[in-house]
């Protein structure tokens, strides 16, 4: 299998690691303006960037020394030359619905071990923390910081009062719990009685002896 | 969240808990513990179906496989139906209706070996320990990635767990534990799904990110010599896997276990597609993770709200015991009633044998931790070959000795031989040019074996006829001496 299956892993397993990413999304009236770094450690032959293409948005590299390929479905662009440390900056604009921010992830992935992930967002006072993803928390300074193990492509803040999927979803969990205690317990209880009824016959008028 | 998932893990095991200990009260015989006086009805024996064949390899496994190639692995399930139903047509009836408690009980009946009988029970244990490495191993990476703990610890815990549980009560016990098991499962995996479409931004986008991050994601990343070698190695294994055919002698009767088998299908549907679902949306979001097998952790850790996210953390564990605690319950009987009370103290007393399943299932359950430290391959790729190994050994002497009176108990042994030594060889040879001439594994295992259970049925003893009517009610008696008839 390791003939079959192994080449396929192997793709995705680099020994090279993306070993921190800050990245920095201020959030202004229909735009946000995404500040985001990269370091890369370990033997780096090229890298590959992808950007996930949202609707409602248009796409602005402040970043000039990066030149964005189109596809139907995402930005991207990369990097080539060898090197054994590459730091990357890259620097854009988003105008249009911002409750989705795309953010750049990178063709090497990170060791949730050692490398450190930090997404802040700065502006979201109307949305909801929450409901968000990656999962953010206030920084103390009326912004948010999420610090997942790996970098999303997105980030998601919701407008405060929409419809919450995740509360949604929670919520059908109790339900879900609450109804299969609720058919257990009646199972069980009309078990119970047919076995007290039949454990203590009673004479039936109509039967002869 | 973690305070949810402590709160739900510490639900949830209280509740497997009291499960074992009411079995455990209700476990008196060997045929309890192995079999649970043979009570399970429909439902409840589908959904257990469905439990013990959703493994790790499933709900870490297959979700990373999505995760990494896209939809053509789905095709896989194809072939875990096929075998399903050869079970279901040739297989299980029959089984059910002989009554055994172990697979080696029917090889030993069928053949009339205690030669076949014992080899039977050791090839089930070496290939089940292969199966538990790949069940170990993924607990290492649901530790690693939700906890932040170190595999080896994660894994003594599910170990030691599971074992209680299945030293408690038996099949009785892990019966009804592993029907909870199977509805964790599907709410878990069912709720995810529009959670994570949500969060993607709907299918549209998702499909459209997909095909531009890698065209193969949603078309052909496995050709057909793949999928048909992965498909063969599941759908033969399925067909002959010992731990599904221990749960059918625990069944009311032959219909109960259609049934059984039917709804175990309906729910490996909702769970097969939920898979695909989680894998690839998975992707959207986190299109680079480190390791495949970490999408679903990952995905219910960081994504999912928490009581969804700890619902489905549980459901991974729960996957994942249900399965060690089958595979336990069938190599702890192979040592305890196939090889012991059969060869070493074939006087002991049914308290003696339990005591003895007891501590095998004990030695059995650790054994594996080492090697899946070891780190081989991914969860899915050591499921597959053991799929592989059962389907060579086990296919041939299961369906067609069912099914085909000829067979004799040198055919038998030879096949299971035959098929065990040709797979293995293969996958030490030609299996590094299966790319050129797509012969996998399992297809030069179970041919092997054919072959040999053919040819050297035809030149050997025959079965006993009063062994052949067990298995053969209906058919026509053959002549002591005259030769075997077909396969029909």
């Amino acid at each position: 299998m390791i003939g079959v299956l192994g080449l396929t892993v192997a793709g995705i397993a680099a020994a090279t690691q993306l070993m921190t990413v800050a990245v920095d999304v201020t959030i202004d009236s229909g735009r946000a303006v995404v500040d985001a770094s990269y370091r890369f450690e370990g033997p780096i032959d090229s890298v590959r960037l992808v950007l996930i293409k949202l609707r409602g948005q248009s796409v602005r590299m402040l970043s000039t020394e990066w030149t964005l390929r189109e596809s139907a479905g995402l930005f991207e662009f990369g990097v080539a030359g060898a090197a054994s440390s590459l730091p990357l900056h890259v620097r854009y604009e988003i105008n249009g619905a911002v409750d989705r921010v795309p953010l750049f992830v990178p063709s090497i992935a990170t060791d949730p071990g050692t490398s450190r992930v930090e997404i802040r967002v700065v502006g979201a006072g109307d949305f909801s923390v929450k409901d968000g993803f990656p999962r953010f928390r206030n920084d103390g300074r009326g912004g948010l910081v999420a610090r997942p193990d790996n970098v999303p492509s997105l980030i998601l803040l919701p407008p405060r009062g929409s419809l919450s999927i995740n509360r949604l979803a929670d919520a059908m969990v109790a339900l879900l719990v609450a109804f299969g205690t609720a058919i257990w317990l009646a199972r069980n209880w009309r078990r119970r009685a047919m076995s007290t009824s039949t454990s203590i016959p009673t004479p039936s008028p109509n039967r002869t002896p | 969240m973690s305070n949810t998932l402590a709160v739900v893990l510490g639900v949830y095991l209280t509740v497997i808990l009291g499960i074992s200990i009411w079995s455990a009260l209700r476990t008196k015989t060997e045929e309890d513990f192995i079999a649970a006086g043979r009570t399970i009805g429909p439902f409840v024996g589908g959904a257990v179906l469905a439990a013990t064949q959703i493994s790790a390899g499933t709900v870490v496994g297959t979700v990373g496989r999505h995760y990494l190639t896209g939809v053509s692995w789905w095709f896989i399930w194809l072939g875990v139906w096929a075998g399903w139903l050869v079970s279901a047509f040739f297989v299980a009836p029959k089984l059910r209706r002989f009554g055994a408690l172990t697979v080696p009980d029917y090889i030993a009946a069928r053949f009339d070996s205690e030669t076949a009988r014992a080899l039977a029970a050791i090839l089930i244990v070496v290939s089940y320990t292969v199966y538990l490495v790949a069940q170990f191993q993924a607990s290492g990476e649901i530790a690693r990635v939700v906890f932040g703990m170190k595999p080896l610890t994660a894994m003594l815990i599910i170990v030691s767990s599971t074992a209680l549980y299945t030293l408690l009560g038996g099949v009785r016990s892990s019966s009804y534990i592993e029907f909870l098991q199977t509805l964790i499962m599907v709410a878990g995996l069912g709720l995810a799904v529009p959670v994570l479409l949500s969060h993607a931004g709907g299918f549209s986008q998702a499909v459209s990110f997909l095909r531009s991050l890698d065209g193969r994601l949603l078309g052909w990343y496995y050709g057909p010599k793949e999928l048909l070698a992965f498909g063969a190695a599941f759908s033969l294994s399925i067909a002959a896997a010992p731990y599904e055919m221990t749960r059918f002698y625990s069944m009311r009767d032959e219909r109960t276990v259609k049934q059984a088998i039917a709804v175990a299908i309906g729910f490996q549907f909702l769970i097969g597609v939920s898979v695909l679902a989680i894998g690839l949306l998975t992707r959207v979001l986190f299109p680079n993770l480190p390791s495949p097998d970490q999408a679903s952790s990952v995905m219910a850790f960081e994504v999912l709200p928490p009581l969804v996210g700890a619902l489905l953390i549980v459901a991974m564990v729960s996957a994942i015991m249900s399965t060690v605690n089958s595979i336990l319950l069938v190599t702890g009987a192979s040592v305890a009633h196939d090889l012991y009370g059969r060869f070493l103290r074939p006087d002991a007393s049914e308290s003696h044998l339990v005591m003895v399943n007891r501590i095998a299932i004990v030695v059995l359950a650790f054994i594996p931790v080492y090697f899946a430290l070891q780190e081989f391959g991914d969860v899915q790729a050591i499921v597959v070959e053991q799929a592989k190994f059962i389907a060579s050994f086990f296919f041939v002497p299961v369906v067609i000795g069912l099914n085909w009176r000829g067979g004799t108990a040198s055919g038998a042994v030879a096949s299971m031989v035959g098929g065990f030594g040709a797979c293995l060889a293969w996958e030490l040879t030609g299996q590094r040019g299966f790319a050129s001439h797509g012969i996998d594994a399992v297809e030069v295992g179970v041919v092997t074996s054919l072959i040999l259970f053919l040819v050297v049925s035809r030149y050997t003893r025959r079965v006993p006829e009063r062994n052949l009517r067990i298995f053969f009610p209906g058919s026509e008696s053959v002549g002591e001496e005259s030769r075997p008839p077909g396969p029909s």
